[in-house]
């Protein structure tokens, strides 16, 4: 049966040798092609077909990927295949829904066939993004003031309020102050055009400001400088207010954010929706409806902040649509 | 039948080799690796279950300090001295805390980055020799009690832990240079990379003056000269698991000062004494998952001293006027080495609860010609199991328990205990009440050591040869020597005022340690054919020390800020059967001491500080053995200005600074020799000009 995929890992393995990858990854991927190929038998004979690319193999997207599966394959006759770094591409004659997650997966898969049928996961709205019946956006990004309200609820004095943006934020840092000047509270975004002004700017920042604010900027806030920015925070005694869970666990004290549970749950929904509605979405942009709260209690309690209950918090935060 | 319709096709993200191009694949949806873990964080003085002190990064540089001891003046109730001695030993800088301290300050442990530098030979820390530069340290923290079951042996009277910074925050070029009188001329220069998830610096550095002047204006033989180099290699395997590489290479030359005191019938001479340590650390801290994470430690320690030299001549006529003076050729090098194996375990079952047990072996082995007569070398295993439990019983109560078992070659299984209770008020407003046991474990010298001295003579000039053998113990080991031990109450209390600008800590507490070990020199049988005097080491003491401890730490608007803190002792000791020896105790430390160090930012340019430093009378251990109740360092007074002009060009900054230090009046630290009220040395004023450049 799979005298054809075996041939395309086999291209792939010399694929990769011109690419002067090691010998052992690409015998991994090789593997790996086997597996997908496998998946793909199976994946063709079902009523509705859908591919989940995920861009990288985080503890989240893995997450919500097999999320949207459980939910999928409960509800009814759907061949799905999980995919981490790689597109499967089914034949033209084959209509596949494919679900990307995470801006790289999006791009990619545009780049692949900017025409299939696609539910974009991402915190923000992919800029330049194609909206027809075909392809839509479930945006995972809290509210700005969601945000604001939880640095409130953790402390009220907390009452300057510093952010780092770079060219591709400066529009979110725009929604925070328009939010922030609303709540009396004051914003200082501090704009970095240059990674090796990172260091200095972040100085300046933490010290003149009572908390920092982190932002889904990938330029400022990635896994390499995210070390950087916590423990210079860190040393300047003032809390860093992340986005994600994985955030908080690295050293941030706190965040509000979408659990991959809730972006599984609301993309299943979408995507049944999709199905039943003939191959078209409802609308352009889909948003999450719930939010999840974390804490870092060691690190608070390092900074010598009490923090109030979850359960105090999430009140707070209800209040925000 | 399942049939192949599918065409497949796998189009590899390309992930690209410069990191730029590779975190920008990263979003809100990815994994970030743990920076701030269990065992990088700074525990809060309201959650600690003794009393901790912290000097930071801004407190260190404003202190104008060229040495960590100097820093360290600013923790209540320790006191630091130059024992430019008369026993004809290398100066050595002593930190100690609570007096019982000679120029060994061996009732304190001392760690960098959790690795103990405690001296396995003679105890203690030579703080001219440790391989680490004042500019990577992030903060020095310092617990103010005995707390064996967090750091581990010999935590006894207190522990000062100095943690250097992550590589991640020391990227880009730095240089530094200090000149000024007394010989000052130190130089630092520091480099600090990353290349994908490695992050690394490397540093150089050396540290010379003249040490200090004798109180008739001469300079004293005390010189200094110290290299070193050290590095941190910081690699991020993945989100979850962290690699730490350290090591070090420092090489100290010191001058040491001839045998001043009269009644020493065996003199050293003046020299030069060499000393190495370097060290090799490698740390493995993984994440479990939210509520567990461990850490494997492994480290290696090495010191070595070079120190041959002849005695003076030593007249042997007392004896018999026919034997010609002589001299005894003594190697009294030595090398250590310890190598530590460490495990520890963070458990969080519940959100209330916090544990931490953990598991280290370690071993220790010095050679020595002179300290281990006749074999040479000696060598001790050292086993550890400990743990301990935070447990939150409401936002209000707190009890925190602790204890470390301790097996050691040579003495018999230890326990050491802790337990805590904390009440909070509040956010701001916590009391504490502690009580804790520990142990120090004897020094391989004192559980083991004997000093041998011989030496062929003649008689009539030579004309007579051999007429004679000198034979002398100065050392011989006593075979059951217990450790010391420590029994700590104390009740402290930890607030919050002004919007949290103001905390103040204080505590009330009463140290019992017994069994202390000292060195008298008693008759002894050490062969059957000597009968003589020897020092010989033994369990012979018990005090109480009672005192209360405070202080401050006060941001005065955005640009001041004053540290302040200050102790009141009282040691009293147990009746002695050697004549004065337990007034030693109770005048090792002085009844009152405090600091006061402010600092101030003018405007962007321009900053200063100045420090006030006042320590009450008292005389160390080794400064008056035969003159009870004269507490020969007297009461001294310092005061230093620090004056700072910044520069900013781009990404680079430079800064120069005037630093004057000891501007009130020459006073001695550390006056060791008797029948004479002059000082050895005193301290005057230093003067340098420090100047910084910082390229990111």
């Amino acid at each position: 049966m799979s005298g054809y995929c075996i041939l395309s890992g086999i291209m792939d393995r010399l694929r990769l040798q011109c690419m002067n990858r090691t010998l052992i990854l690409s015998m991994f991927k090789f593997l790996f092609t086997l597996i997908f190929c496998i998946s793909a038998g199976a994946f063709a004979e079902s009523k509705h077909n859908v591919v989940i690319i995920s861009s990288s193999n985080s503890d989240f997207q893995m997450q919500t990927a097999s999320r949207i599966r459980e939910n999928l394959e409960a509800d009814g006759d759907m061949a799905i295949i999980v995919s981490n770094d790689d597109i499967v591409a089914p034949e033209k004659n084959v209509k596949t829904l494919y679900v990307a997650i995470g801006e790289h997966a999006i791009k990619s898969l545009h780049e692949y066939d900017s025409n299939a049928f696609v539910l974009r996961i991402n915190s923000r709205k992919i800029p330049d993004s194609k909206y027809t019946s075909a392809q839509s956006d479930l945006v995972t990004a809290q509210p700005v003031c969601r945000h604001i309200q939880l640095i409130k609820s953790l402390n009220p004095d907390w009452t300057t309020i510093a952010m780092l943006s770079s060219i591709d934020s400066l529009d979110i840092a725009a929604e925070f102050t328009k939010c922030t000047i609303r709540q009396n509270l004051n914003l200082n975004v501090y704009a970095i055009t240059d990674e090796r002004d990172l260091l200095q700017t972040l100085e300046t920042a933490v010290e003149a400001n009572k908390v920092l604010l982190a932002i889904t900027d990938p330029f400022i806030y990635n896994s390499h400088t995210v070390k950087n920015i916590l423990l210079t925070a860190y040393r300047h005694r003032k809390p860093v207010i992340g986005y994600s869970d994985s955030f908080v666990q690295a050293g941030a004290v706190a965040a509000v954010y979408t659990s991959p549970e809730s972006i599984g749950d609301r993309a299943s929904r979408i995507i049944s929706g999709f199905f039943d509605n003939n191959w078209q979405f409802g609308k352009n942009i889909y948003s999450t409806d719930s939010f999840s709260i974390s804490t870092n209690p060691q690190v608070a309690t390092s900074l010598d902040i009490a923090l109030p209950s979850i359960e105090s918090i999430r009140e707070s935060l209800e209040q925000i649509p | 039948m399942i049939s192949i319709r599918h065409r497949v096709v796998f189009i590899y993200l390309q992930l690209a080799l410069s990191s730029t191009a590779a975190y920008a694949v990263e979003d809100e949806f990815s994994d970030l690796p743990v920076v701030l873990s269990d065992d990088t964080l700074e525990q809060a003085p309201s959650r600690a279950p003794v009393a901790i002190s912290s000097i930071d990064r801004d407190l260190i540089e404003a202190s104008g300090a060229r040495t960590i001891p100097e820093v360290l003046r600013l923790i209540p109730g320790i006191v630091v001295g130059h024992s430019v001695n008369d026993f004809g030993d290398k100066p050595l800088l002593v930190v100690a805390y609570h007096g019982h301290s000679d120029q060994y300050s061996k009732q304190m442990n001392v760690l960098i980055d959790g690795r103990s530098i405690y001296d396995p030979l003679l105890g203690g820390v030579n703080w001219y020799n440790i391989p680490i530069v004042i500019d990577d340290i992030e903060r020095i923290e310092v617990t103010r009690g005995p707390n064996a079951s967090t750091y581990g042996s010999n935590s006894f009277m207190a522990v000062i832990n100095i943690i250097t910074r992550h590589a991640a925050e020391d990227q880009g070029h730095f240089a530094k240079v200090n000149v000024g009188n007394h010989d000052i001329f130190d130089a630092t220069y520091r480099y600090g990379g990353n290349n994908g998830d490695l992050d690394y610096r490397v540093t150089l550095a050396t540290v010379n003056d003249d040490g200090q002047d004798r109180a008739d204006g001469a300079n004293a033989n005390d010189d200094v000269s110290s290299g070193k180099i050290d590095y941190r290699f910081d690699y991020q395997i993945n989100t979850k698991n962290q690699l730490t590489y350290t090591g070090s290479y420092g090489r100290t030359d010191q001058q040491a000062e001839q045998t001043l005191r009269p009644e020493t019938e065996i003199k050293k001479p003046q020299r030069e004494i060499q000393d190495t340590n370097a060290h090799q650390l490698l740390r493995w801290d993984s994440t479990i998952n939210k509520k567990q994470s461990f850490t494997v430690n492994y480290f290696f320690n090495y010191l070595e001293e070079e120190d041959v030299y002849d005695t003076l001549e030593i007249d042997p006529s007392a004896f018999d006027p026919l034997l010609d003076p002589f001299q005894l050729s003594i190697d009294a090098s030595y090398k250590s080495q310890r190598h530590n194996l460490e495990f520890t375990h963070f458990i969080d079952p519940i959100k209330e609860l916090h544990l931490v047990w953990g598991l280290s072996g370690q071993y220790d082995k010095v050679e020595s010609e002179r300290y281990f007569y006749p074999a040479g070398e000696n060598s001790r295993n050292t086993f550890r199991l400990y743990g301990s439990a935070v447990w939150d019983i409401n936002s209000h109560n707190t009890i925190d328990l602790g204890v470390l078992f301790e097996k050691s070659d040579g003495t018999e299984t230890d326990v050491s205990p802790r337990i805590a209770y904390l009440y909070h008020f509040n956010d701001n407003h916590t009391v504490r009440i502690g009580a804790s046991q520990a142990v120090r474990t004897p020094f391989l010298f004192e559980q083991s050591g004997q000093v041998f001295d011989t030496a062929v003579l003649t008689a009539l000039d030579g004309a007579i040869d051999p007429a004679a053998t000198f034979e002398n113990f100065v050392y011989v080991p006593e075979n059951n020597l217990n450790t010391e031990k420590i029994t700590s109450v104390e009740f402290g209390y930890y607030g919050k005022f002004l919007q949290k600008k103001l905390s103040v800590s204080t505590r009330i507490f009463q140290d019992m340690l017994d069994e202390l070990i000292t060195d008298p020199q008693v008759p002894t049988t050490a062969t059957p054919d000597f009968d003589g005097l020897a020092f010989i080491y033994s369990n012979l003491h018990a005090t109480t020390v009672r005192g209360i401890e405070a202080e401050l730490d006060y941001s005065i608007g955005s640009s001041t800020r004053l540290f302040a803190s200050g102790a009141l002792l009282d040691i009293s000791s147990d009746d002695d059967p050697y004549e004065g020896k337990s007034r030693e105790y109770e005048e090792s430390a002085p009844d009152e001491s405090f600091s006061i160090l402010t600092l101030h930012d003018f405007n962007e340019k321009y900053s200063g500080s100045v420090g006030f430093y006042y320590v009450g009378d008292m005389s160390w251990m080794d400064a008056n053995p035969n003159n009870p109740g004269v507490r020969n360092t007297g009461v001294y007074r310092i005061l230093d200005l620090r004056l700072v002009r910044n520069f900013k060009f781009g990404n680079e900054r430079l800064s120069t600074a005037i630093v004057l230090k000891n501007l009130l009046d020459d006073y001695s630290d550390y006056d060791a020799i008797q029948n004479t009220p002059e000082p050895v040395v005193v301290q005057n004023m230093v003067a340098y000009i420090e100047l910084k450049l910082k390229i990111q």
